[in-house]
Protein backbone atom coordinates (compact mmCIF):
# COMPACT_ATOMS: atom_id res chain seq x y z
CA UNK A 1 0.00 0.00 0.00
CA UNK A 2 2.85 2.36 0.85
CA UNK A 3 4.56 1.61 -2.51
CA UNK A 4 1.59 2.34 -4.34
CA UNK A 5 1.01 5.77 -2.49
CA UNK A 6 4.22 6.50 -3.20
CA UNK A 7 4.01 5.89 -6.83
CA UNK A 8 0.94 7.87 -7.22
CA UNK A 9 2.72 10.66 -6.02
CA UNK A 10 5.91 10.23 -8.19
CA UNK A 11 3.23 10.42 -10.87
CA UNK A 12 1.65 13.33 -9.77
CA UNK A 13 4.79 15.20 -9.12
CA UNK A 14 6.28 14.19 -12.13
CA UNK A 15 2.88 15.62 -14.11
CA UNK A 16 3.02 18.52 -12.00
CA UNK A 17 6.27 19.89 -12.83
CA UNK A 18 6.18 18.20 -16.96
CA UNK A 19 3.04 20.89 -16.71
CA UNK A 20 4.82 23.42 -15.63
CA UNK A 21 7.61 22.77 -17.87
CA UNK A 22 5.97 22.90 -20.42
CA UNK A 23 3.70 25.73 -20.01
CA UNK A 24 7.55 27.42 -19.21
CA UNK A 25 8.63 26.38 -22.54
CA UNK A 26 5.58 27.46 -24.22
CA UNK A 27 6.24 31.06 -22.87
CA UNK A 28 9.61 30.57 -24.11
CA UNK A 29 8.90 30.05 -27.40
CA UNK A 30 7.37 33.62 -27.69
CA UNK A 31 9.87 35.66 -28.47
CA UNK A 32 9.46 39.68 -27.43
CA UNK A 33 8.61 40.40 -31.13
CA UNK A 34 6.17 37.53 -31.53
CA UNK A 35 4.45 38.64 -28.57
CA UNK A 36 4.07 42.18 -29.78
CA UNK A 37 3.17 41.11 -33.27
CA UNK A 38 0.30 39.15 -31.42
CA UNK A 39 -0.78 42.82 -29.45
CA UNK A 40 -1.04 44.41 -32.92
CA UNK A 41 -2.83 41.74 -34.35
CA UNK A 42 -5.52 42.25 -32.11
CA UNK A 43 -9.12 41.68 -34.25
CA UNK A 44 -10.26 45.62 -34.22
CA UNK A 45 -13.90 46.64 -35.67
CA UNK A 46 -14.19 48.12 -38.69
CA UNK A 47 -14.76 51.64 -37.64
CA UNK A 48 -15.52 52.92 -34.11
CA UNK A 49 -17.14 56.57 -32.82
CA UNK A 50 -15.28 57.42 -29.25
CA UNK A 51 -16.41 60.31 -26.56
CA UNK A 52 -13.45 61.07 -24.67
CA UNK A 53 -12.55 63.19 -21.73
CA UNK A 54 -8.64 64.21 -21.18
CA UNK A 55 -7.85 65.52 -17.97
CA UNK A 56 -4.80 66.97 -17.56
CA UNK A 57 -3.56 67.29 -13.84
CA UNK A 58 -0.38 69.41 -13.30
CA UNK A 59 2.11 69.25 -10.49
CA UNK A 60 -0.15 71.48 -8.09
CA UNK A 61 -2.97 69.55 -8.62
CA UNK A 62 -4.91 71.84 -10.98
CA UNK A 63 -6.63 70.05 -13.57
CA UNK A 64 -7.85 70.88 -17.02
CA UNK A 65 -10.88 68.71 -18.79
CA UNK A 66 -11.01 68.57 -22.55
CA UNK A 67 -13.89 66.78 -24.09
CA UNK A 68 -13.42 65.11 -27.59
CA UNK A 69 -15.03 62.77 -30.01
CA UNK A 70 -13.07 60.51 -32.63
CA UNK A 71 -14.05 58.74 -35.64
CA UNK A 72 -11.79 55.56 -36.78
CA UNK A 73 -11.89 54.16 -39.77
CA UNK A 74 -9.66 50.56 -39.22
CA UNK A 75 -6.40 51.01 -37.76
CA UNK A 76 -5.11 53.79 -40.56
CA UNK A 77 -7.79 56.63 -40.50
CA UNK A 78 -8.44 58.84 -37.54
CA UNK A 79 -10.71 61.84 -37.35
CA UNK A 80 -10.75 63.81 -34.02
CA UNK A 81 -12.87 66.93 -33.01
CA UNK A 82 -12.33 68.61 -29.44
CA UNK A 83 -15.96 69.89 -28.00
CA UNK A 84 -15.22 71.42 -25.32
CA UNK A 85 -14.10 73.70 -23.74
CA UNK A 86 -14.71 76.41 -25.55
CA UNK A 87 -11.39 77.76 -26.34
CA UNK A 88 -10.52 74.19 -28.50
CA UNK A 89 -14.15 73.97 -29.26
CA UNK A 90 -13.74 72.83 -33.40
CA UNK A 91 -9.83 72.35 -33.66
CA UNK A 92 -9.58 68.75 -35.61
CA UNK A 93 -7.17 66.53 -36.59
CA UNK A 94 -7.12 63.86 -39.15
CA UNK A 95 -4.72 61.11 -39.59
CA UNK A 96 -4.69 59.35 -42.99
CA UNK A 97 -2.22 56.13 -44.20
CA UNK A 98 0.38 53.91 -42.25
CA UNK A 99 3.26 54.82 -39.87
CA UNK A 100 5.81 57.11 -42.06
CA UNK A 101 3.31 57.62 -45.25
CA UNK A 102 0.82 59.11 -42.74
CA UNK A 103 -1.12 62.53 -43.92
CA UNK A 104 -1.99 64.50 -41.16
CA UNK A 105 -4.68 67.67 -41.42
CA UNK A 106 -5.43 69.79 -38.62
CA UNK A 107 -8.35 72.68 -38.60
CA UNK A 108 -8.32 76.09 -36.57
CA UNK A 109 -11.37 76.99 -36.55
CA UNK A 110 -10.48 80.78 -35.58
CA UNK A 111 -8.89 81.06 -38.69
CA UNK A 112 -11.32 78.47 -41.03
CA UNK A 113 -7.85 76.82 -42.32
CA UNK A 114 -7.32 73.74 -42.92
CA UNK A 115 -3.49 72.58 -43.48
CA UNK A 116 -1.48 70.01 -43.82
CA UNK A 117 0.91 68.67 -40.70
CA UNK A 118 4.77 67.58 -40.92
CA UNK A 119 4.38 63.47 -39.94
CA UNK A 120 7.31 64.42 -37.59
CA UNK A 121 4.79 65.96 -35.32
CA UNK A 122 3.65 62.96 -34.03
CA UNK A 123 6.16 63.36 -31.72
CA UNK A 124 4.81 66.48 -30.14
CA UNK A 125 2.76 66.28 -27.17
CA UNK A 126 -1.09 66.04 -27.92
CA UNK A 127 -2.55 69.01 -26.80
CA UNK A 128 -0.32 69.86 -23.91
CA UNK A 129 -0.92 66.55 -22.32
CA UNK A 130 1.51 63.72 -21.32
CA UNK A 131 0.60 61.98 -24.53
CA UNK A 132 2.26 62.63 -27.78
CA UNK A 133 0.62 62.15 -30.93
CA UNK A 134 1.89 59.15 -31.64
CA UNK A 135 1.28 57.41 -28.62
CA UNK A 136 -2.76 58.36 -29.49
CA UNK A 137 -2.25 56.00 -32.49
CA UNK A 138 -1.18 53.15 -34.07
CA UNK A 139 2.45 52.42 -33.45
CA UNK A 140 4.81 50.80 -35.91
CA UNK A 141 5.71 47.95 -34.43
CA UNK A 142 9.44 47.95 -36.97
CA UNK A 143 10.24 51.39 -35.30
CA UNK A 144 11.57 48.77 -32.40
CA UNK A 145 13.52 45.71 -31.39
CA UNK A 146 11.75 43.67 -28.82
CA UNK A 147 13.04 41.22 -25.81
CA UNK A 148 10.92 38.86 -23.71
CA UNK A 149 12.04 39.99 -20.36
CA UNK A 150 10.02 37.61 -18.42
CA UNK A 151 6.79 36.18 -16.44
CA UNK A 152 4.90 38.53 -13.94
CA UNK A 153 1.39 39.21 -12.62
CA UNK A 154 0.43 42.66 -12.51
CA UNK A 155 -2.58 43.97 -10.72
CA UNK A 156 -3.47 40.12 -10.56
CA UNK A 157 -3.31 39.48 -13.77
CA UNK A 158 -0.29 37.05 -15.79
CA UNK A 159 1.39 39.00 -18.13
CA UNK A 160 4.59 38.56 -20.80
CA UNK A 161 7.41 41.82 -20.07
CA UNK A 162 8.76 42.57 -23.09
CA UNK A 163 11.49 45.91 -23.74
CA UNK A 164 11.69 47.44 -27.26
CA UNK A 165 14.72 49.55 -27.94
CA UNK A 166 14.15 51.84 -30.31
CA UNK A 167 16.18 51.83 -34.14
CA UNK A 168 15.54 55.70 -34.18
CA UNK A 169 15.44 57.18 -30.78
CA UNK A 170 14.75 60.86 -32.44
CA UNK A 171 12.31 59.67 -34.85
CA UNK A 172 10.63 57.61 -31.92
CA UNK A 173 11.09 60.49 -29.11
CA UNK A 174 11.92 57.12 -26.91
CA UNK A 175 14.89 55.11 -26.23
CA UNK A 176 12.90 52.47 -25.17
CA UNK A 177 9.82 51.12 -23.95
CA UNK A 178 9.00 47.99 -21.95
CA UNK A 179 5.41 46.82 -21.71
CA UNK A 180 3.26 44.41 -19.36
CA UNK A 181 1.13 42.85 -21.58
CA UNK A 182 -1.62 40.47 -20.97
CA UNK A 183 -1.29 37.30 -22.40
CA UNK A 184 -4.95 35.84 -22.44
CA UNK A 185 -6.49 38.87 -24.50
CA UNK A 186 -2.89 40.60 -25.48
CA UNK A 187 -3.33 44.22 -24.33
CA UNK A 188 -0.88 46.03 -22.53
CA UNK A 189 -1.65 46.70 -18.96
CA UNK A 190 0.92 49.10 -18.34
CA UNK A 191 3.63 50.88 -20.28
CA UNK A 192 6.73 52.43 -19.12
CA UNK A 193 8.77 55.02 -21.77
CA UNK A 194 12.65 56.02 -21.25
CA UNK A 195 13.63 59.25 -22.55
CA UNK A 196 16.24 59.65 -25.28
CA UNK A 197 18.84 59.39 -22.65
CA UNK A 198 17.83 56.56 -21.38
CA UNK A 199 16.16 57.92 -18.36
CA UNK A 200 12.48 56.71 -17.32
CA UNK A 201 10.30 59.61 -18.56
CA UNK A 202 6.50 58.37 -18.54
CA UNK A 203 4.24 55.37 -17.12
CA UNK A 204 1.22 54.64 -19.07
CA UNK A 205 -1.09 52.57 -17.15
CA UNK A 206 -4.21 51.44 -19.06
CA UNK A 207 -7.18 50.97 -16.03
CA UNK A 208 -9.84 49.61 -17.49
CA UNK A 209 -9.98 47.14 -19.99
CA UNK A 210 -13.34 46.31 -21.32
CA UNK A 211 -14.91 44.16 -24.06
CA UNK A 212 -17.27 45.69 -26.32
CA UNK A 213 -19.49 44.13 -28.57
CA UNK A 214 -16.48 41.05 -28.81
CA UNK A 215 -14.03 43.71 -29.09
CA UNK A 216 -11.38 44.15 -26.73
CA UNK A 217 -10.34 47.76 -25.69
CA UNK A 218 -9.01 50.50 -23.38
CA UNK A 219 -11.15 52.60 -21.85
CA UNK A 220 -9.41 54.27 -19.58
CA UNK A 221 -5.54 55.16 -19.48
CA UNK A 222 -3.56 57.29 -17.04
CA UNK A 223 -0.17 58.65 -18.51
CA UNK A 224 2.08 60.26 -15.77
CA UNK A 225 5.42 61.86 -16.72
CA UNK A 226 7.32 61.30 -13.73
CA UNK A 227 9.77 63.53 -14.64
CA UNK A 228 8.04 67.10 -14.45
CA UNK A 229 5.08 65.11 -11.78
CA UNK A 230 2.25 66.05 -14.23
CA UNK A 231 -0.40 63.37 -15.32
CA UNK A 232 -3.16 63.04 -18.19
CA UNK A 233 -6.20 60.57 -17.74
CA UNK A 234 -7.81 59.68 -21.02
CA UNK A 235 -11.41 57.85 -20.19
CA UNK A 236 -13.78 56.56 -23.38
CA UNK A 237 -16.92 57.49 -21.99
CA UNK A 238 -19.25 56.57 -25.44
CA UNK A 239 -17.91 53.74 -27.44
CA UNK A 240 -19.68 52.56 -31.04
CA UNK A 241 -18.65 49.98 -33.13
CA UNK A 242 -19.55 49.22 -36.51
CA UNK A 243 -21.87 51.92 -37.51
CA UNK A 244 -20.75 51.71 -41.19
CA UNK A 245 -19.03 55.35 -40.71
CA UNK A 246 -18.97 57.18 -44.01
CA UNK A 247 -15.37 57.12 -45.63
CA UNK A 248 -16.41 60.74 -46.16
CA UNK A 249 -15.37 61.92 -42.94
CA UNK A 250 -11.84 60.78 -43.25
CA UNK A 251 -10.89 63.72 -45.34
CA UNK A 252 -9.51 67.53 -45.06
CA UNK A 253 -12.52 68.29 -46.89
CA UNK A 254 -14.92 67.08 -43.85
CA UNK A 255 -12.80 68.37 -40.79
CA UNK A 256 -14.55 71.62 -40.88
CA UNK A 257 -17.99 69.87 -40.64
CA UNK A 258 -17.36 67.73 -38.24
CA UNK A 259 -18.94 69.73 -35.18
CA UNK A 260 -22.16 69.79 -36.95
CA UNK A 261 -21.58 65.66 -37.14
CA UNK A 262 -21.97 66.06 -33.15
CA UNK A 263 -26.28 64.96 -32.44
CA UNK B 1 -4.56 79.15 -19.67
CA UNK B 2 -4.60 82.02 -16.84
CA UNK B 3 -2.17 84.45 -18.80
CA UNK B 4 -4.21 84.02 -22.30
CA UNK B 5 -7.11 84.66 -20.38
CA UNK B 6 -5.03 87.69 -19.25
CA UNK B 7 -4.17 88.71 -22.47
CA UNK B 8 -8.14 88.31 -24.25
CA UNK B 9 -9.03 90.64 -21.35
CA UNK B 10 -6.57 93.07 -21.81
CA UNK B 11 -7.35 93.05 -25.54
CA UNK B 12 -10.90 93.52 -24.40
CA UNK B 13 -10.08 96.30 -22.62
CA UNK B 14 -7.64 97.98 -25.56
CA UNK B 15 -10.23 97.53 -27.85
CA UNK B 16 -13.16 98.80 -25.32
CA UNK B 17 -10.49 102.40 -25.11
CA UNK B 18 -10.46 102.81 -29.35
CA UNK B 19 -14.27 102.56 -29.37
CA UNK B 20 -14.44 104.98 -26.44
CA UNK B 21 -11.74 107.28 -28.17
CA UNK B 22 -13.68 106.92 -31.49
CA UNK B 23 -16.86 108.19 -29.55
CA UNK B 24 -15.19 111.38 -27.99
CA UNK B 25 -15.16 112.44 -31.68
CA UNK B 26 -18.32 113.07 -31.69
CA UNK B 27 -22.45 111.52 -31.08
CA UNK B 28 -23.05 110.48 -34.48
CA UNK B 29 -20.07 108.71 -35.30
CA UNK B 30 -20.19 106.14 -36.94
CA UNK B 31 -18.60 102.77 -35.99
CA UNK B 32 -15.68 101.95 -37.65
CA UNK B 33 -15.45 98.82 -40.09
CA UNK B 34 -13.13 96.02 -38.80
CA UNK B 35 -9.84 96.50 -40.09
CA UNK B 36 -9.08 93.57 -43.12
CA UNK B 37 -6.64 91.25 -42.05
CA UNK B 38 -4.94 88.30 -43.67
CA UNK B 39 -3.22 85.68 -41.60
CA UNK B 40 -0.68 83.61 -43.56
CA UNK B 41 0.46 80.47 -41.88
CA UNK B 42 3.28 78.81 -43.48
CA UNK B 43 4.20 76.78 -40.50
CA UNK B 44 3.99 73.01 -40.40
CA UNK B 45 4.40 72.30 -37.20
CA UNK B 46 1.52 71.36 -34.78
CA UNK B 47 2.66 73.31 -31.87
CA UNK B 48 3.24 76.04 -34.24
CA UNK B 49 -0.23 75.69 -35.75
CA UNK B 50 -1.96 75.92 -33.01
CA UNK B 51 -0.75 79.03 -31.42
CA UNK B 52 -1.39 80.64 -34.89
CA UNK B 53 -4.93 79.39 -33.75
CA UNK B 54 -4.81 80.45 -30.13
CA UNK B 55 -3.84 84.07 -31.24
CA UNK B 56 -6.38 84.46 -33.84
CA UNK B 57 -8.65 83.48 -31.07
CA UNK B 58 -7.35 86.41 -29.25
CA UNK B 59 -7.61 88.60 -31.99
CA UNK B 60 -11.20 87.74 -32.78
CA UNK B 61 -12.12 87.99 -29.42
CA UNK B 62 -11.37 92.14 -29.75
CA UNK B 63 -13.74 92.37 -32.77
CA UNK B 64 -11.73 94.59 -34.36
CA UNK B 65 -10.34 92.69 -37.28
CA UNK B 66 -12.19 91.04 -40.51
CA UNK B 67 -9.78 87.80 -40.68
CA UNK B 68 -8.85 85.27 -43.57
CA UNK B 69 -6.02 82.86 -43.76
CA UNK B 70 -3.94 81.19 -46.22
CA UNK B 71 -1.49 78.67 -45.83
CA UNK B 72 1.02 80.58 -48.45
CA UNK B 73 2.15 83.99 -49.53
CA UNK B 74 -0.08 84.84 -52.83
CA UNK B 75 2.72 86.15 -55.66
CA UNK B 76 0.33 86.43 -58.45
CA UNK B 77 -2.45 89.41 -58.31
CA UNK B 78 -5.45 89.68 -56.53
CA UNK B 79 -8.29 88.97 -59.14
CA UNK B 80 -10.69 89.35 -55.98
CA UNK B 81 -11.36 92.92 -55.45
CA UNK B 82 -10.94 92.33 -52.00
CA UNK B 83 -7.53 93.42 -50.21
CA UNK B 84 -6.28 93.90 -47.16
CA UNK B 85 -5.12 96.72 -44.47
CA UNK B 86 -3.02 94.24 -42.59
CA UNK B 87 -1.07 91.06 -43.05
CA UNK B 88 0.34 88.57 -40.93
CA UNK B 89 2.99 86.29 -42.11
CA UNK B 90 4.27 83.58 -39.43
CA UNK B 91 7.01 81.88 -41.94
CA UNK B 92 8.34 78.28 -41.52
CA UNK B 93 11.87 80.06 -41.02
CA UNK B 94 13.04 81.89 -39.64
CA UNK B 95 11.62 82.32 -35.96
CA UNK B 96 9.74 85.37 -37.08
CA UNK B 97 6.67 86.98 -37.22
CA UNK B 98 5.90 89.45 -39.71
CA UNK B 99 3.53 92.52 -39.34
CA UNK B 100 3.02 93.59 -42.78
CA UNK B 101 1.35 97.18 -43.63
CA UNK B 102 1.23 98.75 -46.71
CA UNK B 103 3.52 101.67 -45.77
CA UNK B 104 5.00 102.92 -42.27
CA UNK B 105 2.92 102.66 -39.49
CA UNK B 106 2.70 105.93 -38.44
CA UNK B 107 1.30 107.07 -41.65
CA UNK B 108 -1.65 104.49 -41.89
CA UNK B 109 -5.55 105.79 -41.30
CA UNK B 110 -6.03 106.31 -37.25
CA UNK B 111 -8.13 102.87 -37.51
CA UNK B 112 -5.94 100.70 -39.23
CA UNK B 113 -3.02 102.24 -36.59
CA UNK B 114 -5.11 101.11 -33.52
CA UNK B 115 -5.60 97.98 -35.12
CA UNK B 116 -1.79 97.32 -35.82
CA UNK B 117 -0.61 98.04 -32.28
CA UNK B 118 -3.69 95.70 -30.91
CA UNK B 119 -2.50 92.97 -33.37
CA UNK B 120 1.76 94.04 -32.44
CA UNK B 121 1.11 93.95 -28.69
CA UNK B 122 -1.28 90.51 -29.19
CA UNK B 123 1.81 89.47 -31.56
CA UNK B 124 4.30 90.43 -28.77
CA UNK B 125 2.29 88.37 -25.57
CA UNK B 126 1.86 85.57 -27.63
CA UNK B 127 5.29 84.98 -29.17
CA UNK B 128 7.56 86.67 -27.24
CA UNK B 129 6.17 85.74 -24.13
CA UNK B 130 6.95 83.04 -21.16
CA UNK B 131 5.19 79.66 -21.41
CA UNK B 132 4.86 80.09 -25.78
CA UNK B 133 4.87 77.42 -27.90
CA UNK B 134 6.30 78.76 -30.60
CA UNK B 135 8.38 81.22 -29.47
CA UNK B 136 9.38 84.13 -32.32
CA UNK B 137 10.38 87.93 -32.60
CA UNK B 138 8.02 89.89 -33.92
CA UNK B 139 8.96 92.40 -36.20
CA UNK B 140 7.29 95.28 -38.84
CA UNK B 141 8.16 96.97 -41.77
CA UNK B 142 10.40 100.11 -39.64
CA UNK B 143 12.14 96.39 -37.90
CA UNK B 144 13.17 93.73 -40.62
CA UNK B 145 13.39 93.37 -44.61
CA UNK B 146 11.26 90.69 -44.77
CA UNK B 147 8.00 92.81 -44.14
CA UNK B 148 9.37 95.62 -46.16
CA UNK B 149 9.81 93.59 -49.07
CA UNK B 150 6.50 91.88 -48.79
CA UNK B 151 4.77 94.88 -48.18
CA UNK B 152 5.54 96.31 -51.41
CA UNK B 153 4.82 92.93 -53.32
CA UNK B 154 1.21 93.05 -51.49
CA UNK B 155 0.37 96.12 -52.45
CA UNK B 156 1.75 95.89 -56.25
CA UNK B 157 -0.40 92.90 -56.31
CA UNK B 158 -3.62 94.02 -55.11
CA UNK B 159 -3.31 92.06 -51.83
CA UNK B 160 -2.87 94.90 -49.35
CA UNK B 161 -4.72 98.04 -49.54
CA UNK B 162 -3.74 101.72 -47.97
CA UNK B 163 -6.68 103.76 -46.76
CA UNK B 164 -6.40 107.70 -47.03
CA UNK B 165 -6.21 108.76 -43.44
CA UNK B 166 -8.96 111.13 -45.14
CA UNK B 167 -11.50 108.43 -45.92
CA UNK B 168 -10.89 107.02 -42.30
CA UNK B 169 -14.60 107.19 -40.14
CA UNK B 170 -12.50 107.76 -37.23
CA UNK B 171 -11.71 111.41 -38.80
CA UNK B 172 -15.36 112.33 -39.97
CA UNK B 173 -16.75 115.45 -38.10
CA UNK B 174 -19.89 114.49 -38.50
CA UNK B 175 -21.50 115.61 -35.09
CA UNK B 176 -18.57 117.16 -32.79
Amino acid sequence: MKNKTRVIWTILLVGVLGLSALGHAAANTLTGRKIIENVDALETADDAMLLMTMTLINDRDESLVREMRSWKLGTESTALLFIAPKDVAGTAFLTVGADDDDNMWLYLPSLELTKRIDADSKSQSFMGSDFTYDDMGERDIDDYAYTFIREDVYEGQHVLVVEGVAADPEDTGYSKVISWIRDDIWMPMKIEYFDTRGDLEKIQTNTRIEQIDGYWAITKMEMENVQINHKTIVEMTQMELNTGIPAEVFTSEALPTLLDRIP
Amino acid sequence: MNSQKKTVTALVILALLVVLASSAWGNEMPSPEPVRLLVIDETHSIQSSLQIGQFALALRATNLFDMDARTNIPIYGNSSGWAYDLVLIVPESPSQLWIVTADLPATLSPSVQAAFQVLKKTALLVYEGERTLDARSVVDVTEDLFPAIYGGLLVQNGWLRLVPASADPLLSEGGA
